[in-house]
């Protein structure tokens, strides 16, 4: 399955919607366009993993990477979420409480 | 009682192949769901820091996976007969330095979260594989 990468524009935010499997295999494609994302000047970024049917620790690494990137341009890195099985993954990691975790998009880029 | 065997190339593009069919075989086996989501979440986990092991240290071996169906248990073996490394990690594989050590960090996390009981185990004639065991509860 290809990894969905859609970009958008919430006021401030630049809101990431991802579909499909983050693994080992897709996590360099979302790299990329997180990376992209700050070099274009977009500090303060939702990424929304609501279509989002697996998710490893590469995926986890890629978010972590991002987050250290936007913190070093002062900027801030949400996430939307509400899947059990997706949220079980942010829980075991401690990632919880690094990553602001929203229900909407609207929430993410309101915070 | 089941016994299945794969050897796939050792690539990322492969992973979600294994994830897939090790779901279908726990999924044949009676596993709630909630348990075939933490399975295939163990496995990819096995199978990604496999891998990358193997792309770090240039090796072309098969990723090789067994699935063994027990009564009381299901035990997966996810890895590879390449010579173990003596160099520094190799970090080109698309996640940067500090992501890739955290990464190992909540990988193993992961894998000591979702199964019963995860354990590295080395090859005969070099290599490392993680052997995975599910424990299956008792039939009312």
């Amino acid at each position: 399955m290809e990894l969905g990468i859609d970009v958008g524009k919430v006021g401030s935010h630049a809101v990431v919607d991802v579909k499909g499997e983050i693994d080992v295999y897709t996590a360099p494609k979302l790299r990329e366009k997180l990376i992209e994302l700050v070099s274009e000047g977009s500090s303060d970024i939702v990424v929304n993993l609501e279509g989002v049917d697996f998710l490893d620790s590469t995926g986890l690494g890629v978010l972590v990477g991002a987050l250290k990137r936007v913190k070093a341009h002062e900027g801030s890195l949400s996430l939307v979420c509400t899947q059990d099985k997706i949220l079980k993954i942010f829980k075991i990691t401690g990632l919880t409480k690094v990553f602001p975790i929203h229900d909407t998009v609207e929430d993410a880029a309101g915070s | 009682m089941a016994r299945v065997e794969m050897a796939i190339p050792s690539r990322p593009a492969y992973v979600r192949l294994v994830r897939l069919a090790l779901a279908s075989l726990a999924r044949s086996s009676g596993l709630p769901e909630e348990a075939i989501e933490d399975l295939k979440t163990a496995v990819g986990e096995a199978c990604a820091n496999a891998v990358l092991m193997t792309s770090e240290a240039g090796g072309d071996d098969p990723l090789r996976v067994r699935w063994n169906d027990e009564p009381e248990r299901i035990v997966v073996e996810v890895g590879e007969r390449v010579p173990e490394r003596e160099t520094a990690v190799d970090t080109s594989n698309g996640v940067d330095s500090s992501g890739f050590d955290t990464r190992l960090v909540m990988s193993a996390a992961l894998l000591d979260t979702l199964v019963d009981q995860c354990e590295m185990v080395r090859y005969q004639g070099g290599g490392l594989y993680a052997r995975l065991t599910l424990d299956l509860p008792a039939p009312v």
